[in-house]
């Protein structure tokens, strides 16, 4: 009886995912998130606002904020489906110096939670982006 | 006869000859290092040393030792440009300063780097 | 009921200035705009070190990734535990929490109040105090009308391997087991209705996983347990007294980032002959106001709690913690 109810519960669960999921979408998140100009605002955004967050200002001393975030944009765009080639570079190996935490990488993505709420990104949309750069986190956070 | 006494010369002639190349080779790398100029390192995203004086012709190797940070060297004067493009960790950009004067080498990517090379 | 309310009361008005007063910690507080492109104004020397003091409480996770309380004080869900540890703290930090519960169904009133920690994300430790007021049915049982009983939960519990927010690119669930030692007064009257004991121990694993880009977070939880109405009627019975395997689940649907709906349902034992024990479902509504306070909102359905009526009702749920 038990195993039955087990049995409909997680056929339930997988239902309501693949139906949340949708069929294969006609546009790619890079399209649903604005393209280059979208992104850019995103990016851009996020970072102006990280850059006056107390909690990790200090994170972008001596760093150009301007390249940064041209490469960050060309990095989401590649990892979106867009018409960009990021070359790719050591996450671990670009932030080990910071010593990050996860309060700090938790920090950044609620500015670009934000961002995205200003921009006026759907929350869904959001989600999706933000399951593409979670995975980061392993190689981000060192502490 | 002979045989001894000319396997000898041989053996002489061969080790003088070995000897003498290794020495030229030697000393025109380090004549080509040495002669060249400086060692600058980028290490924990500063110039090390920030400052230096050379004579004009001499070339500044920057030699990123900054774990697997990239960085990228430019100068940018009226006298003098020069853009390193992206510096791999561990790579050795040359900068051969052909003009006398004051310049100061930055980093694209960590705007508070500076190298303040003075050239006589 | 009357020796409640002032604890009510200091719960609920301490929510509201907190709500009112928070700063919100855990969010950016710009305190100054800059022009697009600026650079913050800094000395021009580089840091010495990037030695971050350790805060005790540092509201460091994401909203609503501690879960709620659940109805025995762990964090998870509105009934089940899940596999999250409770609290804001994140994995160098601590953060902890009160509850208060309440659940109107047509012949009873439950109410939970309680604490928990969570500590580095990895260890949870919470306590309850649970309250059965059996209202008019008490009469019923000729135990009087407002017989109520209580029940204490020490729930302990430790995130094993796997993470459920972040690691998007793998299926593997965060997993956590955990324990709740459980003491229950009245033990005669207990007795009289057929529980063995009125203490028991309850053990289960917890899987929970955010898929994050379909905004939908699953859980299932597997309790061994001999507790007759989690507890309330006492452990083990005369129809049954051994450990059962128990299932519970739950899926949240992810409105936006304050905003949670989902549905639960848990598994019961059936260890008493004088009443059938049924499964429990609930269809919830959660609102997290901040990381300081958050709110459910639940119709419950409970199956007939020994009584010959359906125990359909609501249910509400307080959290206020740093």
């Amino acid at each position: 009886m038990r195993a039955l109810l087990f049995t409909r519960f997680a056929a339930a669960a997988a239902l309501a995912g693949a139906l949340l999921a949708g069929p294969a979408s006609a546009t790619t998140l890079y399209e649903d998130l604005g393209g280059d100009p979208g992104l850019t605002a995103i990016i851009g955004g996020a970072l102006d606002e990280a850059v006056v967050d107390p909690r990790i200002a200090d994170k972008f001393d001596n760093i150009n904020m301007a390249r940064l975030k041209q490469r960050i944009v060309e990095q989401v765009c590649e990892l979106a489906g867009g018409p960009c080639h990021f070359k790719g570079i050591s996450m671990k190996g670009s932030h080990a110096y910071l010593q990050l935490e996860d309060r700090h990488f938790n920090a950044l993505v609620e500015d670009m939670q934000d961002t995205m709420d200003k921009v006026g990104i759907p929350f869904a949309t959001q989600n999706r982006l933000l399951a593409l750069l979670a995975p980061m986190r392993r190689d981000i956070v060192s502490k | 006869m002979h045989t001894a006494a000319k396997h000898r010369t041989e053996v002489l002639r061969t080790v003088a000859t070995v000897t003498l190349a290794v020495c030229v080779i030697t000393g025109f790398t380090w004549n080509v290092l040495a002669a060249a100029g400086p060692t600058v390192s980028q290490k924990e995203r500063t110039f090390q040393p920030h400052s230096l004086q050379i004579a004009r012709g001499d070339t500044v190797h920057v030699l990123n030792d900054d774990g697997e940070l990239i960085h990228h060297a430019y100068v940018v004067t009226d006298a003098y440009n020069f853009d390193s493009g992206e510096q791999e960790p561990g790579s050795i950009t040359d900068i051969h300063f052909t003009v006398a004067g004051t310049f100061t080498v930055r980093c694209r990517i960590h705007p508070k780097m500076s190298l303040i090379v003075t050239v006589k | 009921m009357a020796g409640k309310l002032p604890r009510i009361a200091i719960t609920l008005t301490t929510a509201a200035i907190l709500v009112a007063v928070a700063p919100d910690r855990g969010s950016a507080q710009t305190t100054a705009t800059q022009p697009t492109g600026a650079q913050p104004a800094s000395a021009d020397t580089a840091p010495e070190t990037y030695n971050n003091p350790p805060e005790l409480f540092d509201s460091g996770k994401l909203l609503a990734t501690g879960g709620v309380s659940q109805l025995e004080g762990a964090g998870g869900g509105g009934l089940a535990p899940w596999a999250l540890i409770t609290g804001y703290g994140s994995e160098n930090s601590a953060g902890a929490n009160v509850h208060y519960t309440i659940v109107r169904v047509p012949s009873f009133l439950l109410q939970s109040e309680g604490a928990a920690i969570g500590v580095f994300d990895r260890v949870e430790l919470s306590y309850a105090r649970e309250a059965f007021n059996t209202g008019s049915f008490g009469a019923t049982l000729g135990l009087g009308k407002g017989f109520t009983f209580h029940e204490d939960v020490f729930g302990a519990k430790v995130r094993l391997f796997g993470d459920a927010i972040y690691n998007q690119d793998s299926f593997i669930p965060q997993v956590s087991i955990g324990a709740m030692y459980k003491s229950t007064d009245h033990a005669d009257i207990l007795h009289a209705i057929g529980a063995r004991n009125a203490q028991g121990v309850d053990f289960y694993i917890a899987a929970t996983k955010l898929l994050l880009a379909q905004s939908l977070l699953v859980n299932a939880t597997l309790e061994l347990t001999r507790a007759n109405q989690l507890g309330l009627l006492g452990f083990g019975g005369d129809r049954d007294n051994s450990y059962r395997p128990e299932f519970a689940g739950s899926v949240a649907y992810l409105l936006n980032r304050r905003v949670a709906i989902g549905a639960e349902i848990r598994t019961k034992p059936d260890n008493l002959r004088f009443a059938h024990e049924q499964n429990w479902y609930d269809a919830f509504l959660a609102v997290f106001i901040n990381k300081h306070v958050s709110a459910t909102l639940a119709f419950v359905s409970l199956g007939s709690i020994a009584t010959s009526t359906p125990q359909n009702g609501v249910y509400f749920s307080l959290q206020v913690g740093l």
